[in-house]
């Protein structure tokens, strides 16, 4: 095969890096070597038939049948976290979801950390923290959540005092736990060590001993703090 | 990986090779004919630029379609464009809240899609790219085979086991698009969720990074325990890390993996080392009475550690994924300079593909400069790097500064730049960041700015399309160049590109010649918050 005929037909497509065919007589200086190259294969035309099938493939097949088949799978497997991990009463009614946290301000219970969006879980506005690290009014809005937390004169685990990426984190520190046991010991009327070991047998221990912190999931405690008072 | 390209047999052939015949003759084309680089790129182009047309429909239209049980509203076309660009680059930035702006519909047929198609596009385009290297007529493959059998045989199989993996470990998975919660305090709740583990697992698998949910990764749905977050890191170093050892099967040189390996883990290890040191405490909030010894915790989750937001954040960013468990914008000065360094170098170990091709590409230069260093001719793995290869070399570093800088500049000019607030240099680190993550196909953003304009839809749109397709035109441009050279037997000059000292010679050309285009902005970005 020559090289002129291929290279009449090679545009339209993307820019020739050497717009000259590759013949005897013009060669590039600087690649000596070109006798021995071989000559660029003929160019078609892209196939419009092809792009739109395979499109339309991808559609079927990931854009539909593959989270089709992981459905049943998990919904014939594991149904319950399939779902939402979702919690639900002994009347019946769905009132938590294990993994989401909620606004709970009740002084006789157990505080999540600040969320900017209350925890509203289907929120239009943005949950990002519109503090940059170095915003003056990022120490404003600390010292802010400390008081609101009522914790003056102690270190504040900073879990408390700063809001999560989500908005929804369910899950605090076991010293962010114990920090607040004061006030719901103030509260309820219980002693602070029994609220102590209370906590202390709501930390979750890494799984497998190394992934994750320990920590302790809020609503699990204020649920098992309730059902202590009898309620 | 490197069976699938050279068309080597494997278990699934008794399955899918009937199937593929079957596509192949749907889709009009030759499995065995082979493609010369311009024929391959454009094929390429066509079909991603089909899949944007349609996707962009589909966003528009959505309002009027099924599947739509939030009664999403149809996107506006400056939106809708950004977003179907953003899927079908890799890039994934989203410019909109996916809970209140995508109907499933939408996020499944369209950006589902997508997310698959770009995966393959990449690593299509890589193995173009390798073929230069192992071929000697000129040809760089078929681009359909090499679609089909990146998505039946590398992305769906893995993203299925993924998504199993994850839905065990309690991510969600269902058909319903809502569940109602009434909560321990009283009132109702309307909670979105759906088919969220095969989201993910693509999300993830792909390195694509868009998000179910705005908060991404960070949304307990999305990422509930420490389980799916190690299982989700591994699914995003998976490709990006396996790429080296393809080149180096296809190329007979297995050896050849290893400079490659060398150098992505030791900016990788460097990388994550400084982003746990700088998110170990906040400086600035010094004097206020708060125990940062967790780390630094604001805009990140409680149910995960330091080190472990750090390894997602962290991978996900150089692996150009672009998903993030943390608030970028939130995150330390250092912290958020780590990760910039992560996407202007893009290759450490970067995209689908596309990551370890600007790596080779980069190698392409460095063994140019090298062997006129020492006055050697320069050549890799028996083919000779001359005019054309560096040409395109080239240019693709310079594009990326590029595809950068002058929209950064314009936004200014032109005094677009307004939707970022903050306080001091806040703004102009996360437009740069923007546009970063655009021109890199990476797709994490950084609060807070209100980017859905249509100046940031539509330079969003032009940057991310020129950051995908010059790399990828590049890597093939090469890829043609090399296919035509007989390859010469090794000599007693060639470079022993298997060598630490090559290795360690590719890191600092890599981390200087990055340096020397990215610092001044990072001084007038990050860095200059440091001490504050």
């Amino acid at each position: 095969m020559t090289a002129a005929p291929a290279s009449a037909s090679s545009p339209p497509g993307p820019p020739s890096p050497t717009p000259m065919p590759i013949t005897d007589v013009v060669r590039p200086r600087d690649e000596p070597m070109d006798r021995r190259m071989a000559p660029e294969p003929p160019f078609r035309l892209p196939s419009v038939r092809a792009s739109a099938v395979l499109v339309v493939f991808l559609i079927v097949v990931g854009g539909l049948g593959y989270p089709i088949l992981v459905t049943a799978f998990a919904q014939y497997v594991t149904p319950a976290t399939a779902n939402g991990s979702l919690v639900v009463a002994a009347n019946g009614t769905v009132i938590a979801s294990e993994l989401l946290g909620q606004n709970i301000t009740n002084a006789s219970l157990f505080w999540l950390r600040p969320s900017l969006i209350d925890y509203q879980p289907f929120s239009q506005a943005g949950n990002e923290t519109p503090y940059g690290p170095t915003n003056p009014a990022l120490r404003n809005l600390t010292l802010y959540y400390i008081g609101q937390y009522g914790l003056l004169n102690v270190s504040v685990p900073i879990d408390l005092a700063t809001p999560s990426s989500s908005g929804l984190d369910p899950a605090i520190t076991p010293e962010a736990a114990l920090v607040q046991i004061p006030r719901v010991a103030a509260h309820i009327g219980l002693s602070q060590p029994l609220l102590t070991s209370l906590v202390q047998a709501w930390i979750t221990q890494p799984t497998a001993g190394f992934l994750g912190p320990a920590y302790v999931n809020v609503l699990d405690l204020d649920r098992a703090l309730l059902a202590l008072r009898g309620r | 990986m490197a069976r699938v390209y050279l068309g080597r047999p494997s278990l699934f052939d008794r399955v899918l090779n009937p199937i593929e015949r079957g596509l192949y003759w749907l889709l009009g084309t030759d499995p065995r004919r082979m493609m010369g680089w311009r024929e391959y790129a454009a094929s390429l182009i066509l079909c991603n630029v089909a899949a944007i047309v349609f996707v962009y429909v589909l966003l528009v239209e959505q309002g009027s379609l099924p599947w739509n049980a939030w009664a999403v509203p149809g996107m506006h076309w400056d939106l809708a464009l950004h977003t179907s660009s953003s899927f079908v680059t890799n890039t994934d930035y989203q410019h909109y809240t996916p809970e209140s702006s995508v109907s499933l519909l939408g996020s499944l047929l369209g950006l589902q899609m997508l997310m698959f198609l770009s995966a393959a596009s990449g690593l299509s385009a890589l193995v173009g790219l390798v073929r230069g290297f192992i071929r000697r007529d000129g040809t760089v493959g078929n681009v359909w085979v090499d679609l089909v059998r990146t998505f039946t045989r590398i992305l769906l199989p893995i993203s299925l086991l993924g998504a199993g993996l994850l839905a065990l470990a309690s991510v969600p998975q269902t058909w319903h698009t809502a569940v109602t919660i009434f909560p321990l305090t009283g009132g109702r709740e309307s909670v979105p969720i759906g088919p969220i583990a095969s989201w993910d697992s693509i999300e993830f698998l792909g390195t694509n990074g868009g998000g179910y949910f705005a908060a991404n990764a960070a949304h307990p749905f999305q990422n509930p325990t420490a389980v799916t977050n190690f299982l989700s890191i591994l699914l995003m170093m998976l490709i990006p890390f396996a790429t080296p050892f393809m080149f180096g099967a296809m190329v007979r040189r297995p050896g050849e993996a290893w400079p490659y390996i060398g150098v992505i883990l030791t900016v990788f290890l460097i990388a994550l080392g400084l982003f746990i040191y700088f998110q170990s405490a906040n400086t600035f909030l010094r004097g206020i009475p708060v125990d940062q010894s967790h780390g630094y915790l604001l805009g990140a989750e409680a149910r995960f550690t330091l080190p472990e937001s750090a390894l997602f954040n962290v991978t996900s960013i150089y692996s150009n994924v672009g998903a993030v468990s943390m608030s970028l914008g939130s995150l330390t000065p250092g912290a958020q300079m780590v990760l910039l360094w992560g996407m202007f170098l893009q290759s450490t170990p970067g995209g689908e593909g596309t990551g370890f091709g600007v790596l080779l590409l980069n190698a392409v230069l460095a063994i140019f400069v090298g062997g006129l260093m020492v006055g050697r001719t320069p050549e890799y793995l028996g083919k000779k790097l001359g005019r054309t290869e560096v040409k395109w070399a080239a240019v693709t570093l310079l594009a990326h500064p590029f595809a950068i800088f002058v929209p950064l500049a314009l936004a200014y000019v032109l005094g677009l730049a307004m939707p970022a607030v903050g306080s001091g240099a806040q703004p102009f680190t996360v437009i740069l960041y923007e546009f970063t993550s655009e021109s890199a196909n990476n797709g994490s953003g950084m609060a807070p700015i209100s980017d859905n304009t249509v100046f940031f839809n539509v330079a969003g749109t032009l940057i991310m399309l020129f950051g995908r397709y010059l790399p990828i035109v590049a890597m093939l441009a090469i890829g043609g160049s090399l296919a035509r050279q007989a390859p010469n037997p090794p000599g007693p000059g060639t470079l022993k590109t298997t060598s630490v000292t090559f290795t360690s010679y590719l890191t600092v050309f890599l981390l200087v010649i990055t340096g020397l285009l990215f610092l001044p902005v990072l001084a007038l970005g990050p860095l200059s918050q440091f001490g504050l």
